[in-house]
């Protein structure tokens, strides 16, 4: 009885481990994701029914990406969060942690009304449009606003003013 | 918690975890808009996020860019950037500085003072209001442990003669510190912030006269009360992505007493040499994406002893990001007056403070 209780804690213990939160990082990057979709326009038809915000390869925001979005709706479509193993066209967010190699799904991203976010140094650089940058433990973004509109995204000017200037835009 | 900067050094860092008055999750985090999750530091170990905006206590950030853009180049002039936070400068590498009062040479409310076996409890609450108000309330003790400067000083005259002793029996100052603060952003380029606090000292440093004719040695005592209340408000205004501004007001009203059977002679005087009335401005104009113009206005009100008139100053920067490896910038500080001074005019060990125009050149490699 006694190792029966002991083994009962212990997977307890191990259980409640696993139901951990993720890391403050990506609770507020899922927050992020959910705001970006209120300040972006997508081409008409774009959107049709549920509003994909779509992480690629691992899903780093344990539940916190689905608890934000849980009832939630824009412009009357719903909004859902999904994991996939590649590029895909019914994606409007791409989400790309930074240990996922991001070339390859901007490639898939080219073309199509697909907001790619990114949390790598050359992340833009690659042709993202949003990159989450670290500023003195917060988190920030920059925009390239250029590659917004080459993929058909209306980026309203509030984001714009709070995002940073990328880098490699900055230096021209 | 701290002392007298419970409610004013603005480092999130200091922030009270235990404070909360409910566990945001990510359900809180999407009600947050995009300037307030700008404002979340995720290093924290704590787990639960807690946005500035949103903090049940009086903080006030000082980025690193504000420092640059500010040029200053010491930390109590960094601090200054802090709302709320008094800097009076003695000479060139000597301060005071202080949050809510108790300015003096050996100024001591200010370090964050942890005690054995003193009992420093700490209440905070906090309401979420709609359309981005917060509204908090705390009340807490704290104490100030001795140091050795109350335990065992010794200051002779020149003869000889002990004229200042410490005081083995000295005590933990105390405070117990009430404050309500209110936090609304109504919109995007516009943000407030007022506090008002009233903090209650007890076990204050004296310097006690001895019983016979004598008057020294004095020796340093417990038995001077006293308190500081006021308000501080702060404004910050972005009107444009290029140009925002940062207004900051503090009231203080400081009242020392001594306890009945007091025999007290200088700590009266001593211990609190603080404004009534600081206002600060701070603005930041980008000229163009390689160029920026940063101002600050300071007008400190007069302070009583030793006397210092009341005086404002004025300091710029132009900034030029020349290329990615190369900064020129052109600072003029204190730039009203030909000089003034900020704490004592007339001591030896006090300085004036002269106009001064400096140009800097940062390269990185």
């Amino acid at each position: 009885m006694r190792y029966l209780l002991a083994a009962l804690i212990v997977a307890l213990a191990v259980a409640r481990t696993w139901a951990q939160e993720p890391p403050l990082e990506y609770q507020v990057k899922a927050a992020y994701l959910y705001n970006f979709v209120k300040f972006v326009e997508w081409p008409a038809g774009a959107v049709d029914g549920t509003l994909s915000i779509c992480t690629a390869g691992r899903n780093p925001f344990g539940d916190a990406l689905d608890d934000i979005l849980r009832g939630e709706s824009i412009a009357g479509h719903a909004i859902a969060a999904r994991v996939v193993a590649a590029p895909q066209a019914g994606c409007h967010v791409l989400f790309v942690p930074r240990d996922v190699p991001a070339v390859e799904y901007l490639r898939g991203a080219r073309g199509a009304p697909m907001l790619t976010v990114g949390e790598s140094t050359d992340f833009i650089a690659q042709g993202g449009i949003i990159n989450f940058v670290r500023d003195a433990g917060m988190i920030r973004f920059e925009i390239d606003q250029g590659a917004a509109t080459r993929a058909g995204l209306h980026v309203s000017s509030r984001l714009l003013r709070l995002a940073r200037t990328p880098a490699r835009l900055g230096a021209r | 918690m701290s002392y007298r900067s419970i409610a004013s050094i603005a480092l999130l860092l200091l922030l009270p975890r235990q404070a909360m008055s409910s566990e945001p999750g990510p359900q809180d985090l999407k009600r947050l808009s995009i300037e307030q999750l700008m404002q979340i530091d995720v290093t924290l170990a704590a787990r639960r996020p807690e946005p500035i905006a949103t903090a049940p206590t009086a903080i006030s950030v000082v980025t690193g860019d504000d420092i640059r853009r500010a040029g200053v180049t010491t930390i109590a002039d960094a601090v200054t950037l802090a709302d709320g936070v008094h800097v009076a400068r003695f000479n060139n590498g000597t301060w005071s500085v202080t949050a809510r009062g108790f300015a003096a040479v050996g100024a001591n409310k200010m370090l964050v003072m942890i005690s054995g076996g003193e009992w420093q409890p700490n209440v905070r609450a906090r309401w979420l209001l709609p359309r981005q108000q917060t509204l908090w309330g705390s009340v807490a003790r704290a104490v100030r442990r001795p140091t050795r400067f109350e335990d065992d000083i010794v200051v002779r005259l020149p003869n000889g003669l002990v004229a200042v002793s410490g005081n083995e029996d000295f005590r933990a100052e105390t405070v117990v510190a009430a404050e309500v603060g209110y936090r609304v952003q109504p919109a995007p380029l516009l943000g407030i912030d007022a506090t008002v606090f009233h903090h209650a000292y007890d076990r204050v440093r004296s310097q006690e006269a001895p019983a016979g004719a004598v008057p020294i040695p004095l020796v340093v005592g417990n038995t001077l009360n006293g308190t500081s209340h006021g308000l501080e408000l702060g404004v910050n205004l972005q009107p444009f992505a290029a140009w925002r501004s940062h207004v900051a007001y503090t009231f203080l009203d400081v009242s020392l007493a001594r306890d009945p059977g007091s025999r007290d002679v200088g700590g009266l005087t001593t211990e609190a040499n603080d404004p009534r009335h600081v206002f600060t401005l701070r603005t930041s104009v980008d000229l163009s994406q390689r160029v920026e113009l940063d101002a600050r206005w300071r007008s400190i009100g007069e302070l009583p002893h030793p006397r210092v008139p009341s005086y404002s100053e004025a300091a710029a920067r132009l900034g030029w990001h020349a290329s990615a490896h190369v900064d020129l910038a052109l600072v003029g500080e204190d730039l009203l007056h030909a000089q003034h001074a900020e704490f004592n005019p007339v001591a030896a060990g006090f300085e004036l403070f002269q106009r001064s125009i400096r140009a800097v050149f940062t390269a990185r490699f």
